[in-house]
């Protein structure tokens, strides 16, 4: 009836599910610098570990739903909880598809646009590792979740500034590269910056969540 | 004997199980936290032994009042039931241990005169200290619980484990609380007939508070079953939507209000004594606590004064039945008066207590009859209110249909016109083509004719020419173009006519069309390739036709068809 041992169970998949989203961002920001700078043999490996990843992440969500209705959990939490890991979970689907989308589509991308990149793909990453702690925190010490999530509001509208810059030297400064080349560059920059739009629906979640558990 | 204790526990068990326990349960329902086939095993856990303990309640009761009589016991249980089934038409959050307490006032008050009434006034003092002191706890112990859940830094899932724990010690404890204080009442009514009643089984006697007990168990259970969990699902949504810490704030805040009032030395602390308490006012008292902390109080205010108002008017009216009851059913008053107790016996019926009585119940029934007249009154008014706005917006959904026809039809008109144009287009593109054709085939044949030498030949070919043109005069493709398209303009008018007028020739018709049109004699007769004379002999055949009198202007009489 008080099932312990679940209880000990579910905390630990909680835990797992969180470190396998931080462990994912490692692995795209790496598989994203490869991409860029031709290390095709160490991107695959990156690709290949994203898809564990996301499996991995799939089922432990599956795992804590289960756990979230068989232990009986606070009605008026669950619904919030579920939704919670359902947008974690959809981070761990974005960094999968943008990393197997630039193995499928590769696009072209300027050297001189490289470091560009890769500070877009920091600062949306980084918005995704400020909203675990928030997430964390929920289930252990709400308070602290607003402090944190201002971050995620931080790093996503830098995202949001770095992701226009791209796109502004691509389509004004770029002569000649053509315009489907331009549309491409476009929507990687776009799916880079949806990571942190992401993260952005998590916090909202996260703030409403915390404000309700404060009973 | 044992069918006295059955009504008893029935009409007290009954409005215990249907008004108090669905307040216990709401929370329990709201938070989901303990699954319902689980709740009727801890009723019987937490319940049952609440008969083992010597209850103060039940003694106070039988101390200031005498309850040896089946035939009181069941004037008062029937009082209190009647009293409380009429209030309850006006609100649902009341009790019957107001009603009970005040017929066993109704009862000393008759049968002893002017004595000391001092358990019953300290009674009314509980009541209304009760729900007050359960708002402070459920304060006191919301606070306590958040600061232990903020300071204990548990995870969510942890300390969700432990919650369900305190959950069900929670609800084991508020039920058991319920049954030492509330069932106290059936412990008292039933143990008068204690001596009268008792039945052995494999050498041990079983006395009839342990069969009432028994009963009003088994009746709980069934009640549970049925109409208990539709009602705390009701409730749970008017009032315990909250969360599991809030849900175990006020099932506990009842249980030290219960018990509190449970016990004797407990209660003599703030000078009172053990006495029965309504659990639905100590429940709405914890839930306004917890409402004024949150600041969000979610009790419907109207319902709220209409339940403080029950906490007067039910004993007052279990009060005025039972003392009437006892006035019409005469006992031997002046021996119970001298006895402390009617031993039961012959009955004496006293005229004007009995009219007193019938005018009372007269009125009560007004009463309710009224109040129910009037919310049934102002529900049809709602279902008139709702059948007008359903009216209402039928019409204007009739009114948009139409104009989605009207724009139908104006799209319709406007394709017609467009295919028209479109004809009309091909049309003169197609009579261009021919026109040139015909022109370049007459500049051929002047060509040749030019070339000829032989007179008879130009003769022949000036012929040739001339007959091409009288041809081409005749315009026949055209002028049946020219029709066809005002047939299509003119739809019903050609329709109307056929069907009036089915005898008219083909060229009579035309004529016919084309005066509507507004052509002049010459025009008409440029247009039928006819004389003007012709034109005339021709209007004058369509009048007789049309059967029209020398005075009937024919243009205006086909305009009017």
């Amino acid at each position: 009836m008080f099932k312990i041992n679940q209880t000990d169970q579910t905390i630990k998949n909680i835990d797992k599910f969180f470190d396998t989203i931080d462990r994912g961002l490692l692995v795209f920001k790496e598989g994203v610098r490869n991409y860029l700078y031709g290390n095709r043999a160490l991107f695959d490996e990156n690709l290949s570990e994203m898809a564990k990843l996301e499996s991995e992440a799939n089922y432990l969500r599956r795992e804590i739903v289960a756990a979230v209705h068989t232990m009986s959990f606070m009605s008026q939490m669950r619904g919030d909880i579920l939704k919670l890991f359902e947008r974690m979970d959809n981070i761990v689907d974005i960094l999968n598809n943008s990393l197997s989308q630039l193995d499928i589509e590769i696009p072209h991308i300027p050297t001189e646009l490289n470091p560009e990149f890769v500070k877009l793909t920091e600062l949306s990453t980084l918005a995704v590792e400020c909203v675990i702690p928030a997430a964390k925190a929920y289930f252990r010490s709400p308070d602290s979740i607003p402090e944190k999530i201002n971050r995620v509001y931080f790093y996503e509208e830098e995202t949001e500034r770095q992701s226009k810059t791209i796109k502004r030297r691509v389509f004004h400064d770029m002569p000649q590269l053509k315009l489907s080349e331009k549309f491409h560059l476009r929507y990687f920059a776009l799916h880079i910056e949806t990571l942190s739009e992401s993260a952005e629906k998590a916090a909202d979640l996260l703030s409403i969540m915390a404000l309700k558990r404060n009973f | 004997m044992i069918l006295d204790i059955v009504i008893i526990v029935l009409l007290i068990g009954i409005w215990l199980t249907l008004r108090e326990l669905p307040m216990i349960l709401g929370s329990t329902v709201s938070s989901g936290i303990i699954r319902s086939r689980y709740i009727p095993v801890i009723i019987i856990v937490s319940m049952f032994p609440a008969i083992l303990f010597n209850s103060d309640i039940a003694a106070n009761i039988n101390t200031a009042s005498n309850l040896g009589n089946p035939v009181t016991l069941l004037i008062i249980s029937f009082a209190a039931a009647i009293s409380v089934w009429i209030v309850s038409f006006f609100t649902k959050w009341t009790s019957i241990i107001y009603g009970l307490l005040a017929a066993i006032l109704a009862l000393n008050l008759y049968t002893q005169g002017s004595s000391s009434h001092v358990f019953f006034w300290k009674s009314s003092l509980v009541w209304l200290i009760s729900p007050g002191l359960s708002f402070i706890f459920s304060i006191l112990l919301f606070r306590a619980v958040r600061q232990i859940v903020t300071r204990a830094n548990l995870h969510l899932v942890t300390l969700n484990g432990i919650l369900r724990v305190v959950f069900i010690f929670s609800l084991i404890i508020v039920l058991f609380s319920f049954a030492l204080n509330n069932g106290s009442l059936i412990m008292a009514l039933t143990s008068a007939l204690n001596p009268l009643l008792s039945v052995s089984i494999a050498g041990n006697s079983i006395h009839g508070v342990f069969i009432a007990w028994f009963l009003f168990i088994i009746l709980v259970l069934i009640l549970y079953l049925f109409p208990v969990r539709k009602i705390a699902s009701k409730i749970s949504f008017r009032l315990f939507d909250i969360n599991t810490e809030s849900g175990i704030v006020i099932m506990t805040s009842m249980s030290l209000v219960l018990l509190f009032f449970s016990s004797n030395k407990m209660s003599l602390l703030i000078g009172l004594q053990a006495t029965p308490v309504s659990i639905v006012h100590i429940a709405l008292g914890a839930v306004i606590g917890i409402g004024w902390i949150q600041k969000s109080v979610a009790v419907d205010k109207k319902e709220l004064i209409k339940s403080a108002l029950s906490v007067v008017v039910l004993p007052g009216l279990s009060f005025i039945l039972t003392y009437s009851i006892l006035a019409i059913i005469d006992i031997q008053k002046g021996v119970s008066k001298s006895n402390r107790g009617f031993t039961g016996g012959e009955l004496n019926f006293d005229l004007t207590t009995l009219t007193s009585v019938i005018v009372l119940a007269i009125l009560s029934f007004f009463v309710v009859y009224f109040y129910i007249s009037k919310n049934r009154a102002s529900g049809q008014a709602r279902l008139k209110i709702a059948e007008d706005r359903n009216q209402l917006n039928e019409m204007q959904k009739a009114m948009v249909d139409l104009e989605i026809k009207v724009i139908q039809s104006e799209n319709n008109n406007l394709h017609k016109r467009l295919e028209i144009k479109r004809k009309d287009l091909i049309n003169n593109a197609l009579w261009i083509g021919q026109q040139r054709d015909f022109l370049d085939q007459l500049s051929a044949d002047i060509h040749l004719l030019k070339k000829s030498e032989n007179l008879e030949e130009m003769k022949s070919r000036i012929l040739s020419i001339e007959s091409k043109i009288m041809d081409k005069k005749a315009f026949s493709h055209e002028m049946n173009e020219l029709y066809s398209q005002v047939e299509i303009l003119h739809k019903d008018y050609s329709v109307i006519l056929q069907e009036k007028f089915p005898d008219l020739t083909e060229q009579e018709r035309r004529l016919a069309t084309l005066l509507r049109l507004g052509f002049s004699t010459k025009e008409l007769a440029s247009i039928m390739s006819i004389t003007p004379k012709s034109v005339e002999v021709c209007r004058y055949r369509l009048r007789k036709r049309l059967n029209l009198k020398r005075d009937d202007n024919l243009i205006q009489f086909i305009k009017s068809l």
